[in-house]
This record gives structure tokens, sequence and C-alpha cells, in this order.
């Protein structure tokens, strides 16, 4: 099976014994009906217009010649196969040298319209039985539902139908359009419902596969997004339905992994615990990006292999921006592949895809003790589609993360300045194990940037908050809690009592007395 | 042209066999049940008859050995096609070969060629 369609805890376990499966190919539909369509048995494909029926039975098609199968197309559209090849043509899935050979095309239009729903039978039962065909595609079963004379007849052309195919062991797709609320007779005696659909969300538009009905089988059913390339229909089944029984294990020896900054590694005890999950909350510019390539840097001066998974920053830019403080031997670890930056391209994405590129790179390194960020969370969460999927999405793939031995680093963004500390994704309380805060605070004009781990379980952690500052030497975090106590008060704001309380400039900065002196401005402003 | 006469209820399973010996050149003859197919023995004179077990009015053990109660068709070969494997009675109810359904393309030519053999198309010699 193709890494698209490994998926945990759905192999052979769920199929019946002796339950032969014809593998569409289409990348991940495998996995959803866990293993293929049932050889010989019936499936309904609908859909609107344009959401890609046409497409998916042919790459079946084609996909099932490449495994020695045969193909009889049976078209009751107005549409010429010229004009269907042509458009398929651009697909990498096409091959022109198994037409008429290995796929037959032919139109059951014109026996429909002299015969009705008999002439079509006679002429499909012929056409299969000659064509020895293992896999039949009728497509347009609307206009023979237009000739039956009754539900009842139509119902019983597609009972003589199944019990033909069944005999050749053939397996049937009966595509027709689907218009919201229409009811399909043919949904009671196919196997399996397959529904596409094409919708716009905002201004994007999504398609949708919705696999409704699967007999036989174990499957997963429900929606699912769907993309139509070069490469045909690409299925991204939801991640949380994916992994809902996962079969790997994770590693029971659980180590530190430092983030190189000494007050910060040691308030986490000597770093957070490899296989864990931690979130970077922060403002935006508060450094998180700095702080979690920080963690991946140190990873690769031990030899751990790291991954930035980001959407903000092109390499080369988040490389020379590593370097303008200090990270200089970022550059060395990305040439010598110990990191890997994967930066997705500001384009619409898709949740789903996001993550499975994720864990299949992430499968493909197979390595141990992998340090992972993902800078950040609100990338997927522009590509949702549903938002209210967020929580259990990301606790299904924090979960895979985990047990492909990655400890991962989210960073997600809070308000620039804000009272309260809010997590945006209120669930992340439960999938992630650890959440470090980063924020700004001003203080008479001046912004300081504090540091504070809100949480960390299964160890002990100091929950003081402390001043840091990003400098030409990375992150550096102050030795002591005294700075943040000078600067915090109630919200981070000064009380009128406290206007003649001496301050210390920000980490990093020239101290505001010094400058006060050297600038008549700054003098003239605090007269 | 040998003839094949199946004795089936189920008229989805019969039609899809008829379609499938037509292509292979068999006349087929077809009876819902097996005081239809008594009826229609003399006139069709079959060269295999495909007998269902489960069916209405007269089951195929009945049919059977109405079938071999004519001494014409004593030795008729018969091929049961059934869901249940059949019973054995005695001689009066004898058949050739047994069909489990549901079956394939492959197990349905198999059985069919062997008990009623084509003549040889003189056309291909």
């Amino acid at each position: 099976m193709a890494s698209q369609d490994r998926g945990a805890g759905h192999g052979e376990q769920d199929r019946k014994p002796g339950q032969e499966r014809l593998v569409t190919g289409v990348p991940r539909l495998d996995f959803i009906t866990k293993g293929g369509l049932i050889k010989g048995a019936s499936y309904a494909v609908q859909g609107p217009p344009g959401s890609g029926k046409t497409v998916l039975a042919n790459q079946m098609a084609f996909n099932h010649v490449k495994q020695g199968g045969r193909a009889l197309y049976v078209t009751l559209l107005s549409e010429s196969h010229a004009r269907m090849l042509e458009n398929l043509e651009e697909m990498s899935f096409f091959d022109r040298s198994v037409i008429p050979d290995k796929i037959h095309y032919i139109s059951g239009y014109s026996e429909l319209e002299k015969e009705d729903l008999k002439g079509l039978l006679d002429m499909v039962r012929r056409a299969a039985q000659r064509h020895q065909a293992t896999l039949l595609i009728i497509d347009g079963m609307d206009a023979a539902r237009e000739y039956a004379r009754s539900e009842l007849t139509f119902k019983r052309f597609l009972q003589d139908l199944q019990a033909f195919t069944s005999i050749l062991g053939c397996t049937t797709l009966l595509l027709s359009p689907h218009h919201e609320g229409e009811r399909h007779p043919e949904n009671t005696a196919v196997d399996g419902i397959f529904e596409l659909s094409l919708r716009l969300a905002g201004p994007r538009a999504v398609r949708e596969l919705v696999a409704m009905k699967f007999r036989g089988s174990d499957s997963l059913l429900g929606r699912h997004e769907v993309e139509i390339s070069e490469k045909g229909i690409v299925i991204h089944p939801r991640t949380e339905v994916q992994f809902a029984n996962p079969q790997e294990q994770g590693r029971e020896d659980r180590i530190r992994m430092a983030f190189g900054i000494d007050r910060l590694d040691e308030s986490l005890r000597g770093g957070v615990l490899s296989g864990s999950t931690t979130m970077l909350l922060g403002a935006p510019g508060t450094g998180k990006t700095l702080l979690g390539l920080h963690f991946l840097l140190q990873g690769a001066r031990e030899g751990q292999p790291g991954v930035y998974f980001g959407f903000y920053e092109t390499p080369p830019r988040l490389i020379e921006k590593a370097v303008g403080v200090g990270m200089k031997d970022l550059k060395k670890y990305v040439d010598k592949g110990l990191i890997e930056i994967q930066w997705q391209p500001p384009l619409e994405h898709n949740m789903d895809s996001l993550a499975e590129r994720l864990l299949e790179r992430l499968h493909e390194r197979n390595v141990k003790r992998i340090r992972l960020f993902i800078d950040g969370v609100s990338g997927f969460r522009s590509a949702a589609v549903y938002p209210d999927r967020m929580g259990r999405f990301f606790s299904a793939l924090s979960h895979q993360l985990r047990m492909l031995d990655a400890t991962t680093l989210y960073s997600d963004e809070t308000p620039l300045l804000s009272p309260g500390v809010e997590a945006p994704l209120a669930e992340s309380a439960a999938y992630v194990e650890n959440i470090i805060l980063l924020r700004y605070v001003e203080l008479r004009s001046q912004l300081y940037r504090l540091i504070s781990i809100m949480k960390m379980r299964e160890s002990q952690y100091d929950s003081g908050i402390r001043e840091f500052s990003i400098t030409d030497d990375g992150i550096q975090v102050a030795d002591t809690f005294s700075s943040a106590e000078n600067i915090l008060t109630g919200h981070a704001r000064l009380h009128n009592g406290n206007r003649d309380k001496e301050l210390s400039a920000p980490m990093g900065t020239a101290g505001l007395k010094k400058k006060a002196k050297k600038s008549g401005r700054s003098r003239r402003r605090r007269s | 042209m040998k003839t094949v006469l199946i004795v089936d209820d189920e008229l989805d399973i019969v039609e899809a066999v008829k379609a499938i010996l037509e292509e292979e050149r068999y006349k087929v003859v077809t009876c819902g049940n097996g005081r239809e197919a008594l009826k229609c023995l003399e006139d069709s004179k079959p060269d295999l008859a495909i007998v269902d077990i489960m069916m209405p009015v007269m089951n195929g053990y009945e049919t059977i050995k109405a079938i071999r109660q004519r001494t014409e068709f004593a030795e008729l070969p018969i091929l049961i096609m059934s869901a249940i494997t059949p019973a054995v009675k005695g001689k009066e109810y004898s058949w050739a070969a047994y069909l489990k359904k549901p079956f394939s393309l492959s197990e349905l030519l198999k059985q069919v060629h062997a008990l009623a053999p084509q003549d040889r198309d003189p056309e291909q010699e």
C-alpha cells in the first residue's frame, strides 16, 4: 500500500475473510474504504456537475487497467467520448495506449432511446462479457432513470445488472448528477455511496467526498476534502478519523530536550520531555519563531534532527533572520540536512493535506528523537473549512506526532497587548502538555519582553516570570525574577503612585537614564 | 446449437445466466418453477437443465424426480444451482454437478461447457 494510503489501525483485520478488493489507486480512497472497493459489488457516485465524478471514475479505470484489469465505460451522456478524453488527457493517470483494448468506451444512449432499459441492459451485458470487464462504469444514470417506466422498473434494471456483474466478478460504478435534496432510487440497491460535492466556503471553492454507505466492511464514513490536480482526484481524510486507532507506540525512555537557553532550560528542569507537545504562546513579534529555532538548533548541536514546518518565512528569509540574532550555525545544519525547513507557501491550503504532508515527511525521514517546530497554528486555522474541528484535529495530529517520536513545538498568537492570557484555541489544553508564554509589557513607553512557563505536565517547573531579550547572541533570559517583578504591576500598567519608581530599561537596550542624558528630546518629554 | 433449460425463481439470476449463455451461443429457455419446466421440457428438448433447489410450486428435488421419470430425459445432465448444498436422496434425484450460489462466470462456464459441450463451429474450422 502506498504511503499516502497508510493509516493507523485500519489493516487486514477489518476485512472479511475471502473478500476480494479492487484497489482504486485513488490517493487515500482505499484508505477510507480500508482496502478498496469490494470486487463484484456496485457503488453509486453522485455529485453536482463539476464535482469530479467523471475524473474519479476514469482515474479508477486507468489505475485498474494498470493492475491487469479491464474496464468498460458506458456513457449515457450527451458529451462525446472525444470531449471527455480531451479533458482527461492532462491528467497523469491518463494513458491513451490502453484505449480501446483495456478500457472500452461505448455510448449506451442510442440503445436507451431505441429499447429503453432492457436494450441498455442487453447491450451492457454483451459488452461486459465480450470485453471481460472487471470494472464497469455507467456514467449518466439520470438518463437511465428518465427512461424507466417507474421506480420499480428502474430498481429491477439495477437488480438485473447487479446479478449479472456479480457473476462476472465485475465491480460497478453508477455515476449520476446530484442536486440538493434529490433522492436516488439506486441508493437502496447499491453496496456503497460516494457523494462528491462542490461548494463555496467564503471565497474558497471546497470539494468534498462523503462516504455515505459501504457494505461489507468497516470504512471511514463521513466528509473528507478532495483536491483535483493533474494527478486526478486526491482525497484528504479527516485527520481525527485517520488516527482514531493508532498502531505505532510512543517511546518509553523519555529524555529532556533543551532549548540551549540556560535560564529557560533551568526553569524547565533541563528542557521539555521528548515526545511532548509544547505551545509557544505570544503576541506578534515577541520571539516565538526565534525561540522555536533555538530549540531546533540546540537539537542539531546534540545530533538530533529537526523540522521547521512554517507558513510565514521563506527558507532564505528564515535563515537570514536567525543569523541576524546569532544563530549562525542554522544554515550549516540546514545544508547538512539535519534541520529541514518545510515552508508552506501562502496558498489556499487544506488542513488535512498539511497534516498528511507533515506526517508523510516524518515517516519518510524515519529518525529517532526528532524535534519539530510548527510555526504556527494559525496556518492550519486559516486552512480550516470547519473551525469546530480544530481541537480534535490537533489532538489527533499531536498524538500521531508523539507516536513518531517527535517532540513538537507549536507557536500561536495572542493579542498584542492583552491584560489576560487566553490560548487562541481553548481546546489546546487537552493536547498540549507544556505552555510557554511570551509577552510584551508596556511600561513608561517601553516594551519589555517577559517569558513564563504556564504549564508543564509530568514535570516540576519554575512558574516565575522572567524578563528576556533578543540579542545578537540569540535569546537571553534574565538570571533572576526581579526585573520582571519590577515591570509587572497588576496588568503590567503603572499605578499613579509608582511614577517615580526607578525602572531598568528593557534587557538588551540602552538605559533610559543614559538615553535621557544624551537626548534633550527625551528629557523634554519627561519634564 | 445446444439448448439449456434454466429453472429458477430468482429472475435476476435467470436473466444474467441467460445473457451469459446466449453470448456463448447456447439457446436458453427459462422457467420460474418446476411445474413450468415440465411443461416446456418436451418442446425445448434441452441438452442441459440448470435447476435451483428452493423454488415455489415445485422445489428442485421434486422437479429433478419428475424429469427423471420421463424416459426421454432420464439421462439429461442436470446442474444444480443453489445457495444450499444439495442432499443426496437416491437415483431418481440424481444430478451431474452442483454450482453454489453465488458463483463466478468461470465456474458457471466450466460446468456448462463440460455438461453441454458446444459442437464445433464449421466456420471456425
